[in-house]
């Protein structure tokens, strides 16, 4: 793994595992003292997002962690059932709004599953290569914003200067920095224009180079990183599968699931990619599950870069996008794990039922299961190991 | 800020308190960290080192309402979460702005028609200023900071609506200016210890024959009939000193040559 | 402790989860398509089923629970994934407006907020759940259930008599 001859190896006392450590029971019958119920607000400079925790603390150790959502929800299901099924991918945009290629990508995948139509290579590609970027756009930030809860503020910058360079991108390829709808029923929207392979690759090739300097050597030996993230957030493999959890929290703990190598979709089975685990199953470990797959990222876009064919970007497709009754199921590998998506089309032109399996949905049970016996301020790492996005879990 | 007298000393200038308070104010808005939604990416861009908010003195997103001036509403405000924007915008203090950035906080947005959806921020708290976009670039929350703080500089802070003693008498001199209260015994007969109050006399920075006034507030700010008044009294004492030996010549010929002057 | 994920061939192990289902259960239908088993069972069978798929076929991983509301009956669809490439479909229908399912957290604990937003959003109850709360909805004073075909909101109508 990286940097695993530079981990340095700490027997602090912070970084035991976090046992229950809750005060003694005697002192507190003795002097009658009794849990505090305290609530993490839906605005919080810390959450990500608007997440309501309501925490009964003892002491300092959390008891009992309740996650109340619902504060950005958006009745995502039920507009669409009221739009054609073109009109809804640009609110599947706006659904975990740090991988937005990705929502896209499994809303399309779903309908085209009950459309049975053949998506030309090029266009499958393109796909890809997209879906590649986002995901390097979405993890460097994640990082950043795990480092900015613990109080660092110079990888955040780092990690938004380089999805800015990740955006403008995006703005030369679809139009758009952040709401894209790009990807298309049928294909893509529109071919990529001609500069742009050559900006990709150095873009990516730049990355690479610095990526040691930039995000591994400046956090991982850090004193601070590691006892405010070693053995927080401790899983064990049956826990994550209990818990349902998909993405890197799931492969953190070594269950290595990808839904890019075991469910493949598009070009994927073409490329020659790892999946990443990491045994911690910690925060840390997590850490560097996220670090790895970005380098694997850079992988794939440049293979994508490579193989990439000529030809048409959108299937011959009537105008009208009018599926046969059905059901259509889409699955593709978000950032934050296994996003599906699930269509029920009754034959009109709008969509009978949509369902949205929201990786940082499921995810967040977790913080249910986790974070009782760590200390309040371990709950910010937590976060960052699970990486929920609002627009996701809110729908 | 408009800067209405500059002495010679490089650390010394004078301005009116709005512009003053004005100018405070629109360069150091500290936003509150208020991000809903997908707009609160490009919120957090903004504040980043490519667009640098920091450069318009809002780098600062406070983390408690107390601490802020503006609050950026950046995403779909929901009807669970409408309730806790009015409580934090109830809990910052004065004064306080509000900016509403992206289609959702404008009017709901793409999700217009959801259940759960606020249909626009405007509907419980009041918006300054509206920056449309979904997102809205960082360049165009630049621009509508930019907007906020121009906006900021109309507000008067000082004698809104209040009377105010004139500052120059009609013939030129400059009344001290007094606390109302005593202003008001005053002109009830009631304050005593300002009986003798005398109106200040004009007076010069520079005394030095040949140097110019540095500008004509140098003596203060004097309406132009009052001047031409004073300029045509400056020459009848003139003349009437002069008329003192020559005779009545010169009386003929001051009207014309006051007219002339003026 | 390692956890052991299913090997094998994908047909083979399509076979053998539809074999293990169709010799435990009475399914009312039952097939394989492509690489999915689908199953349609009774509502009460539900939580034996899941629990027949988790332990002894070893399909570990519930993807999601979807209610479609069918104007008279509610769909329930609970896809099961085994790690490696099958996928277990089990489909019920629920007849009535107050539709009241046996819960499987006690199989899949994941299937705690899945159930708790199929109530949220349909009204479906599910019976043994350990907390049964609306997940998005206002907790109280707020008595629809959003994702009903009878709560209309402003653009139900737009494609009304334009099919």
């Amino acid at each position: 793994m990286l940097g695993e001859e530079r981990r340095v190896e700490h027997h602090s006392a912070l970084t035991e595992p976090a046992t229950v450590r809750l005060i003694n029971p005697d002192v507190r019958d003795e002097f009658g003292l009794e849990t505090i119920d305290m609530n993490m607000g839906p605005q919080h400079p810390a959450m990500h997002g608007l997440l309501r925790l309501i925490l009964e603390l003892d002491g300092e150790t959390v008891v009992r962690c309740d996650p109340v959502m619902g504060y950005l929800h958006r009745c995502q299901e039920k507009i669409a059932e009221n739009r054609m099924y073109p009109a809804v991918i640009p609110l599947t945009d706006r659904l975990d709004y740090f991988a937005n290629m990705h929502n896209e990508h499994g809303y399309v995948l779903a309908v085209e599953d009950l459309l049975d139509v053949e998506i030309p290579p090029r266009a499958e590609y393109i796909r890809v290569l997209m879906c590649e970027l986002m995901r390097l756009a979405s993890h460097i930030p994640s990082i950043g914003f795990l480092l900015l809860e613990l109080g660092a503020f110079t990888p955040i910058l780092y990690a938004f200067r380089e999805r800015e360079r990740i955006q403008s991108i995006f703005e030369a390829v679809t139009g758009a920095r952040m709401m894209f709808h790009y990807i298309r029923i049928g294909g893509v929207k529109a071919d990529l224009p001609p500069d742009i392979p050559e900006k990709i690759w150095r873009f990516v090739e730049g990355l690479e180079q610095n990526f040691q300097s930039d995000f591994v050597d400046l956090i991982e030996g850090n004193e601070i990183f590691i006892s405010r993230t070693r053995n927080v957030g401790k899983m064990t493999q049956e826990q994550a599968v209990e818990m349902g959890l998909t993405g890197p929290p799931l492969r953190c703990t070594g269950v290595d699931f990808d839904v890019r190598l075991d469910y493949p979709y598009s070009v994927y089975p073409e490329l020659k990619f790892d999946v990443i685990t990491d045994t911690g199953g910690d925060v840390e470990a997590s850490y560097r599950v996220r670090i790895a797959e970005c380098l694997e990222s850079i992988k794939i876009i440049k293979q994508c870069l490579e193989k990439m064919p000529e030809g048409a970007v959108m299937a011959e497709m009537g105008r009208r996008i009018r599926p046969p009754e059905g059901e259509g199921f889409g699955r593709v590998e978000s950032p934050r794990g296994e996003f599906a998506v699930h269509v029920v089309s009754d034959g009109s032109d709008t969509p009978y039922r949509v369902h949205y399996r929201d990786p940082s949905f499921v995810n967040m049970q977790l913080l249910q299961e986790i974070v009782p016996g760590h200390y309040l301020p371990d709950i910010m790492p937590i976060m960052g190991l699970v990486d929920p996005v609002s627009g996701g879990w809110d729908k | 800020m408009g800067v209405m007298q500059q002495f010679n000393e490089p650390n010394v200038l004078t301005t009116s308190s709005d512009k003053l308070f004005n100018w405070a104010r629109k360069n150091s808005l500290w936003p509150l960290q208020f991000g809903l939604a997908c707009c609160a990416i490009e919120m957090m861009s903004t504040g980043m080192a490519h667009n640098d908010l920091d450069r318009f003195g809002a780098g600062f997103f406070a983390a408690s309402p107390r601490q802020a001036d503006v609050m950026i509403v950046s995403g779909t405000v929901s009807t669970k979460m409408a309730e806790r924007m009015t409580r934090l915008y109830e809990q910052m203090p004065e004064p306080k702005w509000v900016i509403a950035m992206g289609a959702c906080a404008i009017s709901g947005g793409p999700f217009l028609d959801g259940y759960s959806v606020l249909m626009g921020a405007d509907r419980v708290i009041p918006v300054d200023v509206y920056v449309p976009g979904c997102p809205p670039r960082p360049e165009a929350l630049i621009f509508g900071i930019m907007t906020l703080q121009k906006k900021i500089e109309r507000d008067r802070q000082v004698g809104y609506e209040k009377p105010m003693p004139a500052l120059v008498n009609e013939d030129g001199s400059i009344n001290e200016y007094l606390p109302e209260r005593e202003y008001q015994q005053i002109s009830e007969g009631k304050a005593p210890r300002f009986e003798n109050i005398r109106p200040l006399k004009r007076t010069y920075v520079f005394e030095r024959k040949g140097m110019p006034p540095a500008a004509q507030t140098d003596v203060g700010w004097i309406p132009k009939e009052v001047k031409k008044k004073l300029k045509e009294k400056e020459r009848a004492e003139k003349a009437a000193k002069e008329n003192g030996g020559a005779g009545a010549e010169g009386k003929a010929e001051e009207p014309a040559d006051s007219k002339g002057t003026a | 402790m390692a956890l052991t994920l299913p090997e094998g061939n994908l047909g083979t192990r399509l076979e053998r989860y539809l074999e293990g289902l169709r010799n435990r259960h009475g399914l009312e239908e039952s097939g394989i398509e492509g690489d999915v088993v689908r199953v349609v069972v009774d509502s009460e069978s539900v939580p034996a089923v899941l629990a027949t798929a988790r332990e002894e076929l070893g399909v570990l991983h519930l993807s999601f629970i979807t209610v479609v509301d069918r104007e008279g009956s509610f769909e329930l669809t609970y896809e099961l994934v085994d790690f490696r490439g099958a996928r277990v479909r089990v489909k019920t229908v629920v007849q009535g407006t107050e539709p009241v399912v046996p819960t499987v957290t006690n199989i899949y604990p994941t299937a705690n907020w899945h159930e708790r937003e199929a109530y949220d959003m349909f009204g479906v109850a599910f019976r043994g759940h350990p907390d049964l709360r609306r997940t998005y909805m206002w907790q109280d004073h707020f008595d629809h259930h959003p994702l009903l075909k009878s709560f209309e909101i402003s653009t139900k109508r737009t494609f009304e008599g334009l099919r």
